[in-house]
């Protein structure tokens, strides 16, 4: 018999939530600033432009939250990667994703509250929330005040480095959120995972 | 001919001796036209008194001399009367050249089109201003004019330069009719709407937006009302944008673009939201994007079948 586990505290879902509906007015926004078409305009340049440096600014504050709150609670621990054999859990993990999951296996690294993430989720997580998510919150806000954008250095334009460095953290991000949004139906219902992310409580995949 | 010898110095910085044929002849007139005071005879006995020369009559003999019209001696343009010192008072009215009395007509200046430009300028406000308040000059000095447009390596510093045409009297507040505001900080607060304005006022100029865009010419030369001055991000902030039909259109002309980058005629000298983007980035984020869709479907797909 199933039973469930308290995996998400109130403080990880009300980020998480927040975290999401940012991420999805910066990447809308964003795109209607980089891809800008009179002819066909997803949301008015200027209007993008306000909503974007809003949501950018209230992101900051979002992730100075999600720092402060994996620094001091437990939470911060499921994003240190343990690397002793990371490659044969990333394979294992991929595996089953391709294969494992038609065949009806049990998951190698099943979630339970010893174990918040796969290896795959751990590795991918961290990437974005350590690396993606910082880079595009100081390319931005060095976009934001254009002035502190040294103008050349080493014969590179450095508003071009900033704005390509932005584009292609944010792509990553983007990417990352369009895997996440579909792997999240990959609960033993399609709403399993969504669901806990508003309860907070998660089927315990463990065996007893 | 001390007083002129510093100023050579710098003329010949840049320019060859040869481009100056007529260095000795102006220098009658750069004597007294090319410092800030004049010394005007007062008795017949060669006394003279220092006077103070008029700003508009100075003529900066280092510019000059590295301007266009180097070349020429002060009397092709000016009336030969004016080797007669004291001059005479009736030359005050003497008629003043325009851009056309030289160069209308002419095909050897036909690809500056001077005529197109004269029909434009005759559509701006400039043009109904009070007779003899406004004129090419007023832009233009015939005594420094450098024929910068085709030739600028650093399109900042071509804005700079345009854009301290308007702030002369734009940003003057000696001269009320003209005065919009004075000064940076002034001009800023006409632009509040603007995001980054200062930003913009370094990297585009004021006729980016503020003159119609004619097709025939390198320079827009039509100054629009301030109503009709470009206030849509979009004209500028997208692919085909309209940077590309006015400050970059000589290096569009030229074909002067920046490999790898979408409009990279603006990404070689700055860099334009919506107008450029990484050709490298896109396809591969296209591409990124594309495969994690089909993967996305395909899988689906499958767990549909198996369940």
């Amino acid at each position: 018999m199933s039973h469930k586990v308290y995996l998400y505290p109130i403080w990880i879902r009300l980020w998480h939530w927040t975290n999401a509906l940012l991420c999805l007015a910066l990447i809308v926004t964003g795109v209607s600033m980089q891809y800008s078409n009179p002819d066909v305009p997803l949301v008015r340049f200027d209007i993008s432009v306000s909503l974007h440096n809003i949501s950018g600014v209230i992101l900051t504050g979002s992730y100075v939250f999600f720092i402060l709150g994996n620094l001091f609670t437990k939470n911060g621990r499921h994003y240190l990667i343990e690397m002793t054999g990371i490659a044969k859990r990333l394979f294992l993990q991929g595996r089953y994703y391709a294969f494992g999951v038609f065949l009806k296996e049990e998951p190698p690294f099943p979630i339970g509250s010893k174990r918040k993430f796969n290896p795959l989720q751990q590795v991918t997580y961290s990437v974005i929330m350590y690396l993606a998510v910082p880079v595009v919150i100081i390319t931005g806000w060095a976009m934001l005040f254009p002035e502190v954008i040294i103008e050349e250095y080493l014969g590179i334009n450095g508003f071009k480095a900033t704005d390509v460095l932005h584009v292609a953290s944010a792509t990553l991000i983007l990417i990352f959120l369009m895997i996440h949004l579909y792997f999240a139906t990959m609960g033993k219902k399609v709403t399993d995972h969504y669901k806990a992310m508003i309860t907070g409580y998660h089927e315990d995949e463990t065996k007893d | 001919m001390v007083c002129l010898m510093p100023m050579l110095s710098v003329a010949q910085e840049t320019v060859e001796a040869e481009e100056l044929p007529n260095i000795e002849e102006n220098q009658a007139c750069m004597k007294c036209h090319g410092r800030n005071f004049f010394e005007y005879p007062v008795d017949e006995e060669g006394n003279t008194m220092n006077m103070k020369m008029f700003r508009g009559l100075q003529i900066d003999s280092a510019s000059y001399y590295q301007g266009t019209h180097r070349m020429f001696m002060c009397t092709d343009c000016h009336a030969w009367d004016y080797n007669t010192y004291p001059h005479d008072n009736s030359l005050k009215l003497e008629p003043k050249l325009s851009c056309l009395d030289c160069h209308g007509g002419d095909d050897t200046y036909a690809k500056y089109n001077f005529e197109g430009i004269e029909e434009e300028y005759l559509k701006s406000g400039h043009a109904n201003l009070p007779e003899n308040t406004y004129s090419c000059w007023s832009c233009h000095d015939p005594h420094s004019f450098k024929m910068e447009t085709r030739s600028a390596a650093n399109i900042a510093d071509l804005v700079q330069k345009d854009n301290s045409m308007c702030i002369h009297c734009h940003g003057n507040p000696v001269r009320p009719d003209y005065y919009l505001g004075g000064g940076l900080e002034l001009m800023l607060g006409k632009h509040t709407w603007l995001p980054s304005a200062e930003k913009h006022f370094r990297k585009v100029r004021c006729i980016d937006c503020h003159a119609e865009i004619s097709e025939d010419l390198v320079v827009p030369h039509h100054i629009t009302e301030k109503e009709n001055a470009v206030r849509n991000c979009v004209e500028c902030h997208t692919k085909d944008s309209r940077l590309l039909h006015s400050l970059y259109k000589f290096q569009v002309m030229e074909e002067r673009g920046e490999r790898g980058f979408v409009n990279g005629v603006i990404s070689g000298q700055s860099w334009v939201i919506g107008a450029n983007r990484s050709l490298v980035l896109n396809r591969i984020g296209l591409v990124l994007i594309i495969m994690v869709l089909g993967g996305i479907t395909i899988h689906s797909i499958i767990r549909i079948i198996k369940k």
